[in-house]
């Protein structure tokens, strides 16, 4: 591998690492934004455009301690402009005072996101899995490498991998998997019953296994692993991304005509 | 942006000395939100969005609006050159390479019966769904274990807005509830659509079937173009 090819996969490393920290503190704004999302009524303009932004970029910095990444990457700016229009798709739902639980949970909010990003078709994949036997939406079953992935986090307690000579569909690509530990939050739907809101008031001998989302609850502890964040990059987008705008003429001319970047 | 748009596309075909002198006649069926005959058309995005890419090719762009019945009669008998939005698969149309755009099918409730994940598919176990005729309706849905009820009636939405109203329908499947489920749509109050996320369908721009191969490749291309520059959900969302 030359020095450019060395330098350009680390280039990938850091980029990706910071798209999945963009993903992770989307969903964790997600969670700490239930009862406003959930709420009748009052004032939820921060969960559209600019200040949804906004909160998430200070979600980031909390979370992650460090400032959020320079916004210099097409691929950044398309991830929160998607954000925005999962958020816009969702008005009519979050605005809907006669519904009293609408569903928009971090999983639900992280899936949306990933299907618009696949739609606008950045070569970018994006979702949260587990273990086949421990996973809810079968759309989110892992494949052979996010398996592996899973397993060497489990054998060797890996904190993130990054895979520099992955494929996917057959396709080069760069691959990384964040595992994650479960926090207080994800026991609302995956602890035990007694952490289910639905319980809440009930005497033990009524309390539901079942959580808000219709799913049976898995039983899980603080701390347990929960799967984890798999994202990948097909190398051909993420070369594309890096030199669109100055090895190609036309697209020169599109991004600065549309201010695409 | 629109402007932009426009001014972009004239500017790439003229530049490549393809702008044809000839006219192209559009059909077009109601999709609201993309497409609402209840306003002027030409205010309808998906509208602007089509006319400014085929302005960049043809000197005159010709709209005219349809039942879907008489558009797919019109389409067949080559009396338009092209017709949107349609469900390409449904139809067996010939037709742009790229959707214009897609959206996900999922099912309407009752706002005190909603359902906000439809991946809780034991949740829908024993319901009694509506479903217009002929609308082709997800495997997943059908293995649900799920009563699927036929609407036969010629307008299958009112059908299925009463039947859901009078309690004989626990809810109705939809190919895009949020033409539903709305803030511009007075059913909104009323119903509560969820979807089956990860489940997309693309509606196409249908050609008609003997349009010459030239022509073909030519709007294609320019669509398929546009569409990587600038996509249609990009445009509505930003022209909204």
């Amino acid at each position: 591998m030359n020095n450019i090819e060395t330098a350009k996969d680390s280039d990938a490393k850091v980029f990706i690492d910071e798209v999945s920290n963009i993903y992770m503190a989307s969903t964790y704004y997600i969670f700490k934004q239930q009862s406003l999302i959930n709420q009748k009524g009052g004032d939820k303009s921060a969960l559209f455009g600019k200040p949804f932004i906004n909160n998430i970029k200070n979600a980031y910095e909390s979370k992650f301690d460090k400032k959020f990444p320079k916004e210099n990457r097409r691929l950044f700016t398309t991830l929160l402009k998607a954000m925005i229009d999962v958020m816009e798709d969702n008005r009519t739902l979050i605005y809907d005072d006669e519904l009293s639980f609408k569903g928009l949970i971090p999983a639900i909010f992280a899936f949306q996101l990933s299907e618009k990003l696949r739609r606008k078709g950045l070569g970018v994949k994006i979702k949260f899995t587990n273990f086949p036997s421990s996973i809810r939406n079968k759309l989110n079953l892992p494949d052979l490498w996010e398996v592996t992935a899973m397993e060497n986090f489990k054998r060797y307690n890996e904190k993130a991998y990054f895979d520099d000579e992955a494929t996917l569909n057959g396709i080069p690509a760069y691959r990384y998997f964040v595992p994650m530990k479960l926090e207080r939050f994800c026991l609302n739907c995956h602890g035990i019953p007694k952490q289910n809101p639905l319980n809440i008031g009930l005497q033990k001998s009524q309390w539901s296994n079942i959580d808000m989302t219709g799913f049976e609850m898995e039983n899980w502890q603080l701390g347990d692993f929960g799967g984890g964040l798999s994202v990948t990059i097909y190398k051909k987008d993420f070369l594309e991304l890096e030199q669109l705008c100055e090895l190609n003429y036309i697209s020169t001319f599109a991004c600065h005509f549309f201010a695409l970047e | 942006m629109r402007t932009k748009l426009h001014i972009y596309f004239c500017l790439s075909f003229f530049c490549s000395g393809i702008i044809n002198a000839e006219t192209i006649k559009v059909g077009v069926v109601e999709f609201p939100p993309h497409i609402d005959f209840s306003v002027n058309i030409s205010k309808s995005k998906a509208h602007q969005y089509v006319d400014d890419i085929l302005k960049g090719i043809y000197s005159k762009v010709v709209f005219k609006t349809y039942s879907r019945g008489q558009a797919l009669i019109e389409l067949d008998s080559g009396t338009i050159d092209l017709l949107f939005p349609v469900d390409v698969y449904e139809e067996k149309l010939r037709h742009l390479s790229k959707p214009l755009f897609s959206t996900v099918p999922g099912l309407c409730f009752k706002k005190k019966n909603f359902i906000p994940i439809l991946s809780a598919l034991h949740r829908l176990k024993g319901l009694n769904i509506g479903v217009a005729t002929g609308s082709p309706v997800l495997p997943e849905l059908k293995r649900s274990g799920v009563n699927l009820i036929i609407l036969t009636e010629d307008d299958p939405l009112r059908q299925a807005v009463e039947m859901l109203m009078s309690d004989n329908l626990d809810a109705f499947y939809h190919p895009s509830p949020m033409q539903i489920y709305n803030l511009d749509n007075p059913l909104s109050k009323k119903l509560a659509c969820s979807k089956f996320h990860g489940y997309p369908s693309g509606f196409y721009l249908a050609v008609k079937k003997n349009m010459r191969d030239e022509t073909y490749r030519t709007i294609d291309e320019a669509f398929s173009h546009a569409l990587d520059i600038k996509s249609y959900d990009d445009f509505y969302l930003e022209n909204k």
